[in-house]
């Protein structure tokens, strides 16, 4: 329940962490979670479920995600790839050569 | 209003205290007279005057919980679903087998999600991050453990909490009896839980002088009716009870612990944290309670008392005890289940309930520990330090909160 400084999430480890999250947030099993799983229709979630499961994703990856992207999350891809382009994105502003 | 009385008996007890998990363990650690007062550990005390606690250690919600409720709850819901987890087996009450809008829960709770509201508090004031946990108003809230208890065991019907401080657990029962008499449930899920061992609630009650300070010696430091007195002990946990209608645990072949006969409640409308030194309002509320279940002072054998250990409360509860029962005082043993495990607000009146439980259908009292030094203003047979085996048809036990909130239960052997 404690909300600890977010360490970046490995972007390596987005395919896994979004399935064990949505598998620990529906009381699912996570073999039955795959990356073509549909949110609403394969795995129940609800407007609620959607809710806390980015409060979950936020606190992991340390990103902040805005709520008007998640209303295009359909599949569990479409999380995984979000994640990982606002990772890769983190990444090449942290790498960047100062200016000036 | 209450026709062709329907009658109330408990067939099932779920205990979470600081002595015992399980209605057994807790009811062999009462009657040999152990106490679960220690150090503080669930957090860092040293800042304030009292840093001893009857803390419930050795529980792990897991034990009872699925991962995803465990962390979508405060500690004092994790205690009331292991708590009624306990009770429903303990009763052998299978609630998928029954009518779900005829099984409804009742439960007391001082200061509900205490615990959490302020760990997100203190998170966010450490960190500098106002992000709250989506669910955070519905964990904090009082009646999220009715709420969740109904959930876990799918039962639909009356339902709601119960807070009068540190009488929640006897109202929540005494109203959980009026369902049962008037037909609006068969069975109900009763008790109360608390957890508030935090900082503030720490303070907040230093602050009031209420706290003992005997740091040097935990287990003794809770010694309701001595002398040496110097306050009350902060406890946590919780105790759930299955209430169920006679004749529907007759049918079902329940096990019976005792029938509630009795329920009187008051307020004394004196102080929001001094009780009446009269004890005239207790007393009155202990009338009640006798009046309601047909019976004469004359007819209890034991009194479970509220006997916090605080200066104030022992001699208040003495003299109101003294108004009703009058000589019989001489033959009416009374002691203290918080001498063992300090006083966990609004659950303490339902772990005592239990203890009346299990006092009827063992025919044996637990004693108040600690006991060693007379106290002239605290003059009745508080049953010293040894439990005591006797015979007990009908037993009475008190619940005394601030802001003057008294509730008085009777609980008799039901003869099997």
């Amino acid at each position: 329940m404690s909300a600890d400084t977010p360490q970046k999430l490995d972007p390596k480890k987005v395919p896994e962490t979004v399935i064990a999250v949505l598998a620990e947030n529906l009381d699912l099993d996570s073999r039955g979670i795959t990356l073509e799983s549909s949110l609403t229709g394969d795995l129940g979630l609800d407007s609620f479920g959607a809710v806390e499961l980015m409060f979950e994703l936020e606190n992991r990856s340390g990103l902040e995600i805005p709520e008007q992207d998640v209303r295009d999350f359909k599949r569990v891809s479409d999380i995984v790839t979000y994640l990982s382009r606002r990772l890769h994105e983190l990444d090449s502003l942290a790498n960047a050569e100062p200016q000036g | 209003m209450i026709n062709a009385r329907r009658r109330a008996v408990v067939t099932g007890l779920g205990v979470v205290a600081a002595n015992g998990i399980g209605a057994q363990a807790f009811w062999d650690a009462n009657r040999r007279g152990i106490s679960g007062v220690r150090a503080v550990t669930s957090f860092d005390a040293a800042p304030y005057e009292s840093r001893i606690a009857a803390e419930v250690r050795d529980f792990d919600p897991r034990d009872f919980l699925p991962e995803k409720i465990v962390k979508r709850v405060d500690r004092y819901v994790h205690f009331a679903l292991a708590a009624a987890g306990l009770a429903a087996a303990d009763a052998g009450l299978r609630t998928e087998q029954e009518e779900a809008s005829r099984v409804g829960v009742i439960l007391g709770t001082g200061l509900g999600g205490i615990l959490f509201h302020e760990a997100q508090l203190l998170e966010a004031l450490r960190t500098g991050n106002r992000r709250f946990n989506p669910l955070a108003v519905s964990i904090v809230s009082p009646n999220a453990v009715s709420a969740h208890v109904a959930m876990q065991f799918r039962c639909t019907g009356p339902n709601f909490v119960v807070s009068t401080a540190c009488a929640s657990g006897n109202h929540a029962l005494g109203e959980s009896l009026r369902k049962v008499q008037t037909g609006e449930g068969d069975v109900m899920f009763t008790g109360g839980v608390e957890a508030p061992l935090t900082e503030f609630v720490f303070g907040a009650f230093q602050a009031m002088k209420v706290l003992s300070k005997n740091n040097a010696e935990p287990s003794r430091a809770s010694r309701p009716y001595d002398r040496a007195r110097d306050g009350f002990v902060m406890g946590e946990g919780g105790a759930v009870l299955v209430l169920e209608e006679l004749e529907h645990a007759l049918r079902r072949n329940a096990r019976i612990y005792a029938e509630v006969t009795g329920y009187g409640s008051n307020n004394g409308a004196y102080h929001m944290v001094m009780p009446d030194p009269t004890g005239d309002d207790a007393a009155a509320a202990m009338r009640a309670a006798l009046r309601d279940a047909g019976l004469a002072p004359e007819n209890i054998h034991y009194i479970n008392a509220h006997g916090t250990g605080t200066p104030a409360n022992d001699v208040c509860e003495t003299r109101a005890i003294r108004q009703v029962f009058g000589p019989h005082c001489r033959r009416l043993p009374v002691s203290s289940t918080k001498s063992m495990i300090g006083h966990a607000l609004g659950a303490a009146p339902a772990l005592e309930a239990a203890v009346c439980c299990l006092a009827l259908s063992h025919q044996e009292i637990p004693p108040t520990i600690n006991y060693e030094h007379p106290d002239p203003e605290c003059d009745l047979d508080y049953v010293p330090n040894v439990s005591r085996r006797l015979k007990l048809d009908a037993v009475l036990s008190n619940a005394f909160g601030f802001g003057n909130a008294n509730a008085s239960i009777v609980l008799a052997r039901y003869p099997q």
